[in-house]
């Protein structure tokens, strides 16, 4: 997007100027609601995506109206709002999850806490795993960070601009380095 | 390279990189962000998710014709708030303020270190009407002329809860406009601020404030 484009556009957000929320949707939609997909595939996608839109429009385009820099700054503001949309929703579902399971029998309860247990588990494994991909050389580093966020080699081969084979390989190396990383974190 | 030189130049910006991406830089500072990019992990985090964003422009889901609607409905249903935009400069001998509903008013000498014998700065007020109600908003500079305190008096305050946000943060709140007018918080001398006032939780009418301080 043309910085002249995106600065009418923004203006045009913040005065509730229909062509320019159309343009907007139209442009930013696929960012938004792909990124939603990739985050929370286990939320509402729907919704989430909806709240975006809300928070950007709730009052009198506030969010918007703090808005600095040009258009990739805005890329930047965009995807730190869809996170924080993320991070409330997921807080609210797990919320939900916990009082529907105080309501239930005591045998639903143990099972919905079993389930908790599992999903604790796995999120501190992948935040584990993301402070090992850090440690990882740049060559493979990029490879893995996007595959960490779900994206599949073809996806990640048009990210970077690379080959799919290339990307194949530096996944295969990078799961290795990976594990020779866990292990040597293992034995210390 | 000088290692300390790149790194004097900070972080890299968000326009920088996406520069680089898309290969319009000078050759020189091509090399100097490939560099920085490999020894700061996170500008290459940045790097990353700025290219992950690029490419989900491209080629994510597209947005159906009922969800552009209920969008454009959400803001259709937001532009018919009354708003008021207030830019306030205060000037070492006078006040300058433009207001989104008339033009630039000049007040001389009322608020300032522009004083005579035997007065002081005062507060300057505002008067607007909006959505039918006279709001009167006035900045009382503190003892040590730091910071200003806001108060809010309306016409018709019945119900009206006043929300005070500064640089799109959440500052303080007035539940009951009847009973306490006045902000406890004081006010920077600079900044962005938004007035909500708010009815059974919806939204009546926002003034939007800028406050910007040349004494």
């Amino acid at each position: 997007m043309e910085s002249v484009e995106f600065s009418n556009m923004l203006s045009g957000l913040i005065s509730g100027k229909e062509s320019s929320w159309t343009l907007f949707i139209d442009t930013f939609y696929p960012l938004i609601r792909g990124k939603i997909s990739k985050m929370a595939p286990h939320l509402d996608v729907d919704d989430i995506t909806q709240e975006v839109y809300v928070q950007l429009i709730n009052n009198d385009y506030r969010a918007l109206r703090k808005v600095e820099g040009g258009f990739p700054s805005f890329l930047n503001f965009l995807v730190s709002l869809i996170e924080n949309v993320i991070k409330s929703q997921s807080f609210k579902y797990f919320r939900n999850l916990n009082r529907h399971a105080e309501n239930t029998n005591l045998e639903k309860k143990a099972d919905h806490r079993f389930s908790i247990e599992i999903e604790f588990t796995r999120r501190e494994e992948e935040s584990n795993l993301k402070g090992l991909i850090e440690k990882l050389d740049l060559t493979y580093l990029e490879v893995m960070q996007l595959r960490s966020k779900g994206y599949k080699a073809r996806e990640i081969a048009k990210i970077l601009n690379i080959s799919q084979n290339t990307v194949l390989t530096k996944m295969k190396r990078g799961k290795e380095k990976l594990k020779n990383l866990l292990g040597s974190e293992i034995k210390s | 390279m000088n290692e300390e030189n790149v790194y004097s130049r900070g972080k890299l910006t968000p326009e920088d990189l996406h520069l680089f991406i898309k290969g319009e830089l000078k050759e020189d500072r091509m090399k100097e962000i490939e560099y920085i990019l490999k020894t700061s992990i996170d500008d290459f985090k940045q790097y990353v998710s700025l290219k992950e964003s690029l490419y989900l422009m491209q080629s994510g889901p597209k947005p159906s014709l009922q969800f552009k609607n209920s969008i454009l409905g959400l803001v259709r249903k937001q532009s018919s708030i009354p708003h008021i935009q207030l830019l306030i400069k205060i000037f070492k001998d006078k006040v300058s303020v433009s207001s989104s509903d008339q033009e630039i008013l000049e007040f001389q000498g009322i608020m300032t270190d522009f004083t005579f014998r035997g007065s002081e700065p005062g507060p300057i007020s505002i008067t607007r009407k909006v959505n039918g109600n006279e709001v009167t908003l006035s900045f009382t500079p503190t003892s040590d002329g730091s910071n200003y305190l806001l108060e809010v008096v309306l016409s018709k305050k019945e119900d009206l809860v006043a929300i005070l946000y500064i640089e799109g943060e959440e500052w303080e709140v007035l539940r009951d406009l009847s009973k306490k007018s006045l902000f406890e918080n004081s006010l920077p001398l600079h900044g962005n601020m938004e007035l909500i006032f708010k009815k059974k939780g919806e939204v009546q009418f926002t003034i939007g404030i800028v406050l910007h301080n040349d004494r």
